[in-house]
């Protein structure tokens, strides 16, 4: 019923705002929406002002469909219907305050976004509270942000999502270099494992630094950016949560390797929006060091874990994909809305190569078993009108080395699904 | 392609060559007149967490060496209900647990029997030896010496487990049903009823793990049930296609000649026995299990509980099965007296492990006891035979035909 109402109201289209865009200049909190209006019409987007204070409120609405085959044993009915009701609001009062509340009202652990910034005078801006760790390209994107219904396959292993901390982030070259840094209690909620295994590592330095090296020229480059990010943490003994899984959410290595040490993690991404098109490509490699966790206490070989992304999207009916994904034509002005085809190709593996389960079943194996997982997803985003999404996606998946999984014995899995969205 | 793969793959080879050339074999492990020295290495954690939740069978991964042959990361748990203990551990090693097809001294599994409930620690060594000396398929024993990280543990049993290669060495290359008997409450072969999860409760497979219920339990179902208004005759004619009787009786006769306390007639019901069937057949056969609780008394009577145990009770009803059994009895009686024998392999064995069962730290007995508990051993061994046979011919005539 909650999907025909929302059928319902994505087929007639509904005048809200546009999706918030990333912050070119690198920003990861994304606090102020970017871009320019291509359509003829400029719906109210929600915002409210109080003096001083400037108030933008945040809803977002998605329920999800998805079909797999061969069905995990964790979809027994095979079909799926995920809802997401996520509400809250991004602030600022004055020049140099700001803040932000958001929560997810379908979640068990509801709070998202609670954060505060400031802006000191030197330009660096201050941010403290709970909100998305600076890493990764594709672990730091919203729901919204992203083209496709899921995450990559290497930023939902390896990537931080969220925690408390805080972080200093200021501007060099004219704006063109952002450097983005600071501590967090832990290494993000994203890596807490579906296997017994809850949290990761603790107390997290983490860096990032974002490159527009031509974001002041005229030309199709202008908009090319560079990412590298870095980030350290403290590792107590534990079972090594870090795999990769598939998009149904199973895991290929449920927590089996025991780590004590550093975990650390080193990536770098390029994205590039022209025209019409984007394209972007991450890599990321994760180790967590074995320190004493060999049966004679010996030091073992750290459990790495990597992996890479190349993703391209193009907007047939024209709009520019920097700017928004606002349709030229909405349904409700008598055009199509806006349509959009997307691909992406993406590995994500744990393990060493050439180690098989058979002779790395141990949780203290000198050298860990490979098991990964390689994804193709293509497929079209439709925007009938501001505001509004429908999202469909084909995904295959091919598993190699899968040990402990309850995939075991299925190397492909073809997953189909449609999510629709309604935001402001 | 990477070339690391296949320069791993070659360095692997090249160790694997010499090691396989070099593999020893279970019969040198369960070599007569050897204590091994049995060399544990677990890391710190897990050993505190294996010792702290001893009463779990939660597996730890380990390395075990006895004189040169090697196995890396086998698994290792707590085993044994009475005999489980935090300080000396009974242990179980799988040896292909965590590393498929792994073997050591060419076995899959080996029970490390930590002797807590037999000052003597001898008891398993003997009662085995006399099964396999009546031509029962009966595990092997050895004695060791295990050091875990280094520190000595004490004098341990080494015990074969039933298990393929067990059934394959006794039964042919053909590994059949093998179940391990768990005693969840008393139990003597009644009849369970129509519902094959009951029976899954008390019979875990070891072999064929996998197969269907009804391929796995459908067969013991027919040994147990009890027809309304069967006769003896009927019932044996129909429960001999499901059990060897012969080799029920002569199991039961070793038993009581060693005065077996938990064994197939237990103070409580059936206990420690494997159960035995062969592919493409019905019928079963019992293999001991874990008899330290032999040798309990020297005067013991030899038809002691044998008629709590309904199949037992009902063989030994008829006269050509009952003589038999006596005759089995008296000859388990001539064996073990022939020449002093089971006296001389408790003798033996004693000698072997005695200066190290006396530097066990951790033994939960004195010297003093072990030393009189292996004397109760010699006393049994020099005065059992005489004794049994002395009740065989006390017995009245044979009973009439049922």
């Amino acid at each position: 019923m909650r999907l025909l109402l929302i059928g319902i109201l994505v087929a007639f289209g509904v005048p809200t705002a546009s999706a918030q865009e990333p912050d070119p200049g690198g920003s990861q909190r994304g606090s102020a929406t970017q871009g320019s209006d291509v359509s003829s019409r400029t719906p109210w987007n929600g915002t409210v002002h109080f003096g001083p204070l400037i108030i933008d409120p945040e809803v977002r609405l998605d329920s999800d469909w998805r079909r797999s085959k061969p069905a995990s044993s964790q979809d027994a009915d095979n079909d799926l219907l995920l809802s997401g009701k996520r509400v809250g609001f991004d602030a600022r009062l004055g020049k140099r305050f700001g803040f932000e509340i958001s929560a997810d009202l379908t979640s068990s652990t509801p709070w998202r976004n609670v954060r505060a910034d400031y802006r000191l005078p030197a330009g660096v801006t201050v941010t403290a509270g709970q909100f998305k760790v600076p890493f990764s390209l594709d672990g730091a994107r919203s729901a919204l942000e992203r083209d496709f219904v899921f995450r990559s396959r290497l930023a939902d292993a390896f990537s931080m999502g969220r925690d408390r901390g805080v972080t200093l982030d200021t501007r060099f070259w004219r704006k063109r270099l952002t450097v983005d840094g600071g501590l967090f209690a832990r290494d993000g909620d994203r890596t807490a494992s579906d296997s017994g295994v809850t949290g990761g590592a603790g107390l997290t330095g983490v860096g990032r630094v974002t490159i527009t090296p031509l974001s002041r020229r005229r030309g199709i480059l202008k908009d090319l950016r560079i990412g590298v990010s870095g980030a350290s943490s403290r590792l107590e003994a534990r079972r090594s949560e870090l795999t990769p899984r598939t998009v149904a959410g199973q895991e290929l290595t449920p927590a089996l390797y025991w780590a004590e040490g550093r975990r650390t993690r080193a990536g770098l991404d390029v994205r590039w929006r022209p025209g019409p098109v984007s394209l972007a490509a991450e890599y990321l490699r994760v180790a967590d060091e074995r320190h004493g966790q060999g049966n004679g206490n010996e030091d073992l070989a750290p459990l790495t874990g990597s992996g890479w992304f190349v993703e391209g999207t193009w907007l047939l009916t024209g709009e520019d994909k920097a700017k928004n994904q606002r349709p030229r034509r909405p349904l409700l002005a008598g055009g199509v809305g806006a349509l959009e085809l997307v691909g992406r190709v993406e590995r994500a593996s744990i393990g060493e190569r050439g180690m098989v389960a058979a002779f790395a079943g141990s949780p203290r194996a000198p050298h860990a078993a490979l098991s990964g997982v390689r994804v193709f997803t293509a497929g079209i985003n439709w925007y009938p009108a501001a505001g509004a999404r429908v999202q469909f996606n084909v995904v295959g998946e091919t598993i190699d080395g899968a040990t402990a999984s309850s995939l075991r014995g299925i190397s492909t899995v073809l997953t189909s699904a449609v999510r629709f969205q309604l935001f402001l | 392609m990477s070339i690391l793969p296949k320069v791993r793959a070659l360095v692997v080879g090249v160790l694997l060559v010499p090691a396989l050339a070099s593999a020893q074999t279970s019969d040198e492990l369960f070599a007569p007149d050897v204590l091994h020295d049995v060399f544990l290495r677990i890391n710190t954690r897990d050993l505190e967490e294996l010792r702290a939740s001893y009463d779990l069978n939660t597996y730890y991964p380990a390395d075990i060496q006895i004189g040169t042959e090697v196995a890396r990361n086998v698994a290792i748990r707590s085993r044994g209900r009475a005999s489980r203990n935090p300080s000396k551990l009974g242990l179980r090693v799988d040896i292909d647990h965590f590393v498929a097809d792994q073997t050591f001294f060419h076995l899959n599994s080996l029970v490390l029997d930590n002797f807590v409930q037999d000052p003597s620690m001898l008891r398993e060594h003997a009662a085995m030896a006399l099964f396999t000396r009546m031509g029962q398929a009966a595990p092997r024993t050895a004695f060791g010496r295990l050091f875990i990280n280094d520190e000595y543990q004490g004098v341990y049993g080494l015990v074969e487990e039933p298990n393929e290669a067990f059934v394959s060495r006794h039964f042919g290359a053909d590994k059949g049903y093998l179940f391990e008997y768990h005693r969840i409450g008393p139990y003597y072969f009644d009849d369970l009823g129509e519902d094959l999860a009951t029976y899954q409760a008390l019979f875990e497979p070891r072999t064929q793990e996998r197969a269907a219920p009804n391929l796995l339990y459908a067969p013991l179902r027919e040994l147990v049930r009890g027809e309304d208004g069967e006769s003896l005759n009927d019932w044996r004619a129909r429960v001999s296609a499901y059990l060897d009787l012969n080799e029920l009786v002569t199991i039961v006769a070793i038993e009581e000649f060693l005065s077996e306390y938990d064994g197939l007639t237990g103070y409580a019901g059936a206990n420690n026995v494997y159960i035995h069937r062969p592919k493409g057949s019905e019928r079963h056969v019992f293999i001991p299990w874990d008899r330290d609780q032999s040798f309990f008394d020297v005067y013991s009577p030899i038809y002691l509980r044998a008629n709590e145990n309904r199949l037992v009770r009902q063989a030994l009803a008829f006269p050509d099965l009952n003589a038999f059994y006596l005759a089995q009895v008296a000859e388990v009686a001539r064996i073990s007296g022939d020449g002093d024998w089971l006296q001389r392999v408790i003798q033996r064995a004693d000698a072997l492990i005695a200066p190290s069962a006396k530097a066990d730290p951790r033994k939960p007995f004195t010297v003093d006891e072990r030393e009189g508990a292996v004397r109760g051993l010699v006393d049994f061994a020099q005065r059992r035979s005489e004794l049994v046979l002395e009740q065989i011919r006390q017995l009245p005539p044979p009973a009439v035909q049922p």
